[in-house]
């Protein structure tokens, strides 16, 4: 069984595994094998629409709908997936309408995400149960990369399956065999004759037949839209303004809120002046969410959001913030006594790094705490209705924590949550941040005071950058030993963080991982990109004033920096150029050949730059998609001018060129703003940089020539949406070195007056 | 008080401090202009003022009153685009999308002050903040519907 992440046969932890298995078994294998997980059953739906399966349905007009379990961020995924049905069903991608639903079914979980494997590789009975488990829950949710991956077979079987029984359906209404007709552009045809219907005038019979048992896939040759340029389908939504978002969403009835929050590691709600508040003209209530001893914050809820955000002001509340001297310093000093202690957890162990003799080299790599900045900051929009039912908007990664986030809310006072509704909108960004729950279990708490009134909860630039989740501050102590000819014989790496998957799953989860065995810690590590013959990799996390949470390309972007900036130092030691030595001990891969290959000819890589000037590289795979990057620089004095970047993936199979393409410019951008300058200081217990004037985004004016290859090959589908972030920084630091001879060990490069750091 | 926007005249009763933004997303219900900070840092705002770029969360409503307020939704005349709509969408700008009704406005008031913008007059021309990564297809948009 291959398994996504790790070469070593890595899994979910033992501890989420037995666990997942003995609930499954609880459930019972008659309950379990009951479960519809495939969703191709037709039928008539909500409303009457007439489905074909759980994923398409067609209207008597021929408008035909899919039904995408996955929340559009920015990554394309509602045309990404929309292409696979179309490329079964036989239309143009463009011609689907393409919907967030809202029934909570078990074929529309994501089975990629908590299982870390491909659904093809599912296998065993441990499996059957696993994946029948989630199937109760259902787990749907967008994020680590997986749609397509997790989507890849299925959404061409939904197509597949609808074409089938309009085929079917066809040949019955026609009197003709199945064998002469074929599917054709909206149209079932038979070639002989030219005769044809429209799948509009089919599907009504279409829905009444049974379901092809197993649907036959196109092969790759034979792909028509897949591969091809589709335009994406949120376009003409997107520049004409009639783009829904979650901050947008507005039933009728509505109030508005806003919120003070205690600070990010927490803190009591020591005072706040309710009357103050009341009389801010507009405001309805002002209320305390949770605890005053562990605050969830304050609220008001009033007539219009300005009005809420005044109410706040004037309630001026005040929090005792519960560390309030945590700095990123004091973090550092932390970080460096796990990495000197005796509580490193090994992860992954070859041959044994002692007995490697020759040059060694050592350096340790520190990496900020960061924000996502998404520019739709969180909201979220709560009806109770009473009697255990709500109703839910936002543009949350997952509906499953929205409806968390109400559970949460709920056990505050003993409400019952029986019947959540949820609707999930167009996400102004996602990155990680908004498969949070906070902002759904704040409003939550006030739509259940006030039943019957829809409330949507806006978090402010400062609440959103402020009181959020983040990447982890990092510290890596990365040592080597030279084999004769100066590659690496021997490697060790201990990594000083803090476990993302540990305390997303305290907060929200009945179960959470061991930070012990946090995946996103292991990431630039489980995927090898060198061959290197004695390994020790140890990680450790710690709780940090700031709560982590899931951060575009995680592991990678803190782990990626650490590596591909020490490969660099390996071959500086080794008077290497530094693509042939990564050349020299690379995996035998041919993506990541391809990738070096490709960067090499459009960096031009073999011609020197004059001095002042120069070229860094860095490569390595992420989430199934091999990705190198080449930096350009100029570096005067302390100033440093980022002169071009090219890009190389390789996903395997392409479903939208332009769409790959723009999620590396995209991670590119990412990248490169957190790279430069961004940073998170903390003060007396408060984020110090809560507005774009103190956290900086790259701006058009500071963004290089970016230039992206596509390389697409034939193995299964890797995810698009963040597998560029990582190689970035590790090829921009190796620029500095190349082009000033200064090693820089920390991001950001820049200090805060724009300076090369020292 | 009356404020004109898309060319129709609407009765408001408001704070006359009340952000532009708030009054145009909430009071006259149009949502194509979006929030994103607050302290005009972002440009997610952005309306036009008397064919001015504004950002209308930093600008009290009663500045507004006796002038010409358009916003996102003023850009396509029915079903047919502007040129910079149809340049973003031929250049497959938008991601996320939630910055880009900012960047068209912004870009509209551009090319009215400057018909054939060059690189540099887009790069201090057009300020407001992407998180997704646009902006080289932006550049382009802006100097594909400046040739149209």
């Amino acid at each position: 069984m291959v398994k996504l992440l790790s070469r070593r046969g890595f899994l979910i932890t033992g501890g989420v595994l037995l666990g997942t298995v003995t609930a499954g078994a609880a459930l019972g294998v008659g309950y379990l094998s009951t479960l519809d997980l495939d969703g191709m059953t037709p039928g008539v739906g909500p409303d009457g629409r007439l489905d074909l399966n759980a994923f398409i349905s067609i209207a008597p007009d021929g408008q035909i709908t899919a039904y995408v379990a996955r929340t559009e961020m920015g990554q394309g995924v509602q045309t990404g997936l929309a292409t696979l049905i179309a490329e079964e069903l036989a239309v143009d991608p463009a011609t689907i309408h393409v919907l967030h639903p809202t029934e909570p079914l078990p074929a529309y979980g994501n089975y990629t995400l908590p299982l870390q494997t491909r659904p093809e590789d599912v296998s065993g009975p441990v499996q059957w149960v696993v994946k029948r488990f989630f199937a109760t829950l259902p787990y749907i949710g967008t994020g680590g990369s997986t749609s397509v991956i997790d989507g890849w077979t299925q959404y061409r079987t939904a197509g597949a399956s609808a074409r089938d029984l309009l085929l079917a359906a066809a040949a019955a209404e026609m009197g003709l065999p199945l064998a002469d007709l074929q599917a054709e552009d909206g149209h079932i045809v038979h070639a002989a004759s030219g005769n044809r219907m429209a799948y509009g005038d089919l599907v009504a019979t279409a829905i009444t037949l049974p379901p092809p048992a197993a649907p036959v896939l196109k092969k790759a040759a034979a792909f028509t839209r897949i591969g091809r340029d589709t335009p994406r389908v949120d376009l003409r939504a997107k520049v004409t303004g009639q783009a829904l978002y979650g901050i947008d969403a507005a039933p009728d009835g509505l109030r508005y809120a806003a919120v003070a929050m205690p600070p990010p590691a927490g803190g009591a709600l020591t005072g706040f002046d309710d009357a103050a508040a009341r009389a801010v003209k507009g405001v309805v209530d002002v209320m305390a969410i949770g605890p005053d001893e562990a605050s969830l914050g304050l609220a008001v809820i009033a007539d219009s959001y300005w009005s809420a955000r005044r109410g706040v002001e004037a309630a001026a509340a005040t929090f005792a913030p519960a560390q309030p001297d945590a700095t990123a310093q004091t973090v550092a000093t932390a970080l460096q006594a796990l990495l000197d202690g005796p509580d490193m957890s090994d992860r992954i162990s070859i041959g044994n790094p002692a007995t490697a003799t020759g040059d060694t080299l050592t350096a340790t790599y520190d990496t900020a705490s960061l924000a996502h900045a998404c520019m739709e900051p969180m909201s979220a929009t709560v009806l109770h209705q009473g009697d255990g039912a709500f109703t839910v908007w936002g543009s949350a990664q997952s509906p499953v924590m929205m409806r968390i986030g109400i559970e949460k809310a709920a056990a505050l006072t003993g409400t019952s949550v029986s019947d959540v509704t949820s609707h999930v909108l167009f996400a102004g960004g996602g990155f990680g941040r908004k498969g949070e729950a906070d902002a759904y279990r704040l409003c939550a708490a006030l739509a259940i005071k006030h039943t019957g009134t829809p409330i949507k909860l806006i978090y402010s630039r400062e609440d959103d950058l402020g009181h959020g989740t983040y990447l982890p501050q990092t510290r890596t102590m990365i040592a080597a030993t030279l084999a004769a000819d100066g590659t690496v014989a021997a490697l060790t790496a201990k990594v000083a963080g803090a476990s993302v998957g540990a305390e997303f799953g305290a907060r929200w989860l009945p179960f959470a991982d061991a930070p012990e065995a946090d995946l996103a810690m292991l990431e630039g590590y489980a995927v090898p990109t060198y061959r290197i013959p004695h390994q020790r990799i140890a990680t450790a996390a710690m709780v940090q004033p700031l709560p982590t949470g899931f951060w575009r390309a995680n592991g990678h972007f803190y782990n990626g920096f650490a590596i591909e900036c020490f490969i660099d130092e390996c071959a500086a030691r080794a008077g290497a150029d530094s693509l042939a030595y990564r050349r020299a001990m690379a995996r035998d891969d041919a993506r990541l050949m391809r990738v070096y290959d490709t960067l090499a000819r459009l960096s031009d890589w073999a011609t020197p730059l004059p001095a002042g000037r120069g070229r860094g590289i860095a490569a390595f795979e992420s989430y199934g998609t091999m990705t190198g990057i080449v930096v350009e620089v100029t570096v005067d004095g302390d100033t440093l001018t980022v002169d071009r970047i090219i890009a190389a993936a390789d996903p395997g199979i392409v479903l939208t060129p332009d769409i790959v393409r723009q999620q590396i410019e995209s991670s590119v951008i990412w990248a490169l703003s957190a790279a430069l300058s961004q940073r998170l200081t903390l003060q007396d217990g408060l984020v110090v940089e809560t507005n774009f004037d103190s956290f900086p985004l790259l701006t058009l004016a500071g963004c290089p020539v970016i230039d992206v290859a596509v390389i697409a090959s034939d193995g299964r589908p890797g995810g698009v949406g963040e597998a560029a972030v990582g190689p970035l920084a590790p090829a921009l630091a190796n620029a500095v070195f190349a082009a000033s001879g200064r090693r820089i060990r920390q991001l950001p490069l820049l200090d805060e007056g724009g300076a090369l750091r020292a | 008080m009356q404020l004109s926007v898309n060319g129709v005249v609407k009765d408001v009763d408001v704070d006359p401090e009340k952000p532009l933004l708030w009054v145009i997303r909430e009071d006259l219900g149009l949502t194509g202009t979006k929030f994103g900070c607050g302290i005009a840092a972002c440009g997610a705002c952005t309306v036009l003022v008397d064919g001015q770029a504004v950002r209308s969360c930093s600008y009290p409503v009663e500045a507004a009153v006796g002038a010409d307020v358009r916003t996102i939704e003023s850009l396509a005349t029915g079903d047919v685009l502007s040129r910079l709509q149809q340049a973003w969408i031929d250049a497959q700008v938008p991601q996320c999308g939630y910055c880009q009704s900012g960047m068209l406005m912004a870009a509209t008031a551009l090319l009215a002050e400057i018909p054939q913008p060059t690189e540099d007059d887009i790069k201090a021309g057009i300020t407001n903040l992407c998180r997704c990564g646009t902006y080289p297809r932006i550049a382009r948009a802006i100097i594909a519907a400046s040739q149209a």
